[in-house]
């Protein structure tokens, strides 16, 4: 079979993905969740935000990581305050910081411009204090929608929703004229599993570029680095829904399709948090060698949902705006973690179940 | 020398029987026989006798256990030769979000008919099998018989060499059927050799020119229609439920 006849087929698969996505309605809820998720950015307002650090100085205001990293002027108004004569440096600075926020006009009275803005959403109905330039509210929601909407209640509807293509595609009344044409069962199955990504792909973009696009017309913060989530967003689903082909392969059945992918989902979950933990009791309390050994394992043999968020925060430059949480920081101690071969090996594991179905199909009788 | 449309030497399929490890059922048992190209070819037998296998093996649907199958005059692993088969399903299920047109350009593009040619020729199969006042309607709307009359269309998108049918009848109203023959008369009348599956006997016989009668997996007779319907006491002829009576029970 030629490389043409190839790409064509591929794109009638695509073609059919998209076509059957939205005869089952899912195209529908998913840029039903996207007009969603568009309005509620189109909402966001800020006012009387204040730019508290040049573009080439470091994003962070209070706490400073080290001494140089705060803004100078800020050091020298804090410490003419008078309020840092008795503590140290790092620790006065958010003392400092805490007192003055709730108190405006002490510090307007010690010579020191506090934050008085507000980010409001939902058209003005609610309103939150903003805690420091609009650029941070604007990445904090942008992590909210990258990792909390797209990143996980996304990831599973849209595992949810597209776990009955397969099943439907391979069902032996459906299948069995096209396993009869020309085409290699492999090529099926591959079309199939890259119009299915192709689809998801196609409503990551649309979502990531409108989400963009609309707190960029709000706000006018235009921050590119959002838009590393769709590849990030993109292969974890692609690991996670590899699994599901080949459980649609061997059972042919939907309901195992949701249900398998949900949990080897959590399991992933599991297995991924586990393994931190295991790293992080190290130092203390060693554990058995054994038990090191068998984390290891699991953890290079499955997908890495706890890797990905790590590296979509760092992606997104989150560590300039906020706290790194417990699990992101015990995951990079240690110097341990890489992203690329977290990344890698999350390909080949797709590729590795991928392939098994492919050899499942392909062995099947119909 | 003569090369077969199909040929099956000692072919036999075992299946693992569902649901109860270590069983097995032997579905086909060292079946041998060929069909010449340009024959209708007519497969018989009393259910679970093993027909569908035997065509499931032929179009690669199904991997048998022993024996050798040639498609075409080449090996089963030549997946090309598929692209000159056209083969219905007994049951066929098409997705019901497609058009008969789309459904049909989809089958095309996977069949390797090239676009110039695929169009036109689409529409005047559905025109053919009176289809053309709905090919742009979901197929999710079309009755059984309507379906039976894609998957007929669908079969016949490649200008087949060899046509599969595996029980075309079913679901078929009376001028379907009449059609149905039709297309069988036309396809020998163009060099092409049919296989037919059937339990319709009297509607098969009309059309055949050799069948093979499976039982229980083994082949019981292979021959001509007008062989099969002579009476060996009488020499005059019988009918046809007659005569497979004692082969059925064989």
């Amino acid at each position: 079979m030629n490389t043409r006849r190839t790409f064509a087929t591929l794109e009638q698969l695509i073609r059919d993905t998209f076509r059957q996505a939205w005869a089952s309605g899912i195209s529908g809820m998913m840029l039903g969740v996207t007009a969603i998720c568009v309005v509620l950015c189109l909402s966001v307002s800020v006012s009387s935000d204040v730019v508290l650090h040049r573009s080439d100085e470091p994003a962070l205001f209070l706490p400073p990581p080290s001494p140089p990293a705060v803004a100078p002027s800020v050091v020298l108004v804090l410490g003419s305050s008078g309020l840092l004569q008795t503590l140290t440096l790092t620790t006065a600075s958010q003392t400092a910081w805490c007192s003055l926020e709730n108190k405006p006009d002490l510090a307007r009275r010690e010579g020191i411009e506090t934050i008085t803005g507000q980010m409001t959403l939902a058209f003005g109905a609610v309103s939150f204090p903003m805690a420091r330039e609009r650029g941070d509210s604007v990445r904090f929601l942008e992590l909210l929608l990258s990792g909390g909407i797209a990143g996980s209640l996304g990831l599973l509807l849209a595992l949810v929703w597209t776990a009955g293509f397969l099943p439907t595609f391979l069902e032996a009344s459906a299948a069995s004229v096209l396993l009869a044409k020309p085409v290699g069962r492999w090529q099926l199955l591959v079309g199939k599993y890259i119009g299915v990504l192709t689809f998801v792909g196609f409503q990551v973009v649309l979502f990531v570029v409108l989400t963009w696009l609309a707190l960029g017309l709000r706000t006018n913060v235009w921050d590119m680095t959002y838009w590393w989530c769709i590849p990030l967003l993109l292969l974890q689903f692609a690991v996670l829904y590899s699994f599901s082909v080949l459980l649609a392969v061997a059972t042919r059945s939907t309901v195992a399709c949701v249900f398998g992918s949900l949990l080897f989902w959590l399991l992933s979950w599991g297995i991924n948090y586990g393994s931190v933990m295991a790293r992080g009791l190290e130092e203390p309390q060693p554990l058995p060698s054994f038990t090191v050994a068998l984390t290891q394992a699991a953890y290079w043999i499955s997908p890495k949902p706890i890797d990905a968020g790590l590296i979509l925060f760092n992606a997104l430059d989150a560590q300039q705006h906020f706290e790194k949480p417990g699990v992101f920081k015990l995951l990079e101690s240690g110097n341990t973690f890489s992203p690329q071969l977290s990344l890698l090996s999350s390909l080949v594991i797709a590729g590795v179940l991928l392939a098994l179905s492919a050899y499942e199909l392909n062995a099947k009788d119909y | 020398m003569l090369t077969l449309a199909a040929e099956f030497t000692d072919v036999s399929k075992t299946y693992r029987a569902p649901l109860r490890p270590g069983r097995t059922v032997q579905a086909l048992r060292e079946v041998s026989f060929g069909i010449e190209p340009g024959e209708v070819f007519a497969l018989l037998g009393p259910n679970r006798a093993g027909k569908t296998t035997l065509l499931k093996v032929l179009l690669g649907l199904c991997h048998p256990s022993s024996g050798r199958v040639s498609r075409l005059g080449r090996p089963l692993s030549e997946q090309s030769t598929l692209a000159r088969v056209g083969y219905m399903h007994e049951n066929q299920a098409f997705p019901g979000y497609l058009s008969a047109t789309t459904l049909l350009e989809f089958y095309g593009d996977l069949a390797w008919i090239p676009a110039s040619i695929l169009k036109p020729r689409i529409a005047a199969l559905l025109e053919r099998l009176g289809l053309a006042d709905r090919a742009r309607e979901p197929i999710a709307r079309f009755s059984k018989g309507m379906v039976q009359r894609l998957a007929l269309a669908q079969a016949l998108l490649a200008e087949p060499d060899l046509l599969v049918l595996d029980e075309p009848q079913e679901g078929l109203d009376l001028s379907g059927r009449l059609l149905l023959q039709e297309i069988i008369a036309q396809q020998r009348g163009a060099g092409k050799t049919v296989l037919v599956v059937s339990h319709a006997l009297g509607e098969v016989a009309q059309v055949c020119d050799r069948l093979a009668v499976l039982v229980q997996g083994r082949l019981a007779y292979l021959g001509s229609l007008a062989s099969l319907l002579r009476d060996p006491d009488t020499g005059g002829e019988r009918p046809l439920t007659t005569a497979l009576g004692p082969i059925y029970r064989s």
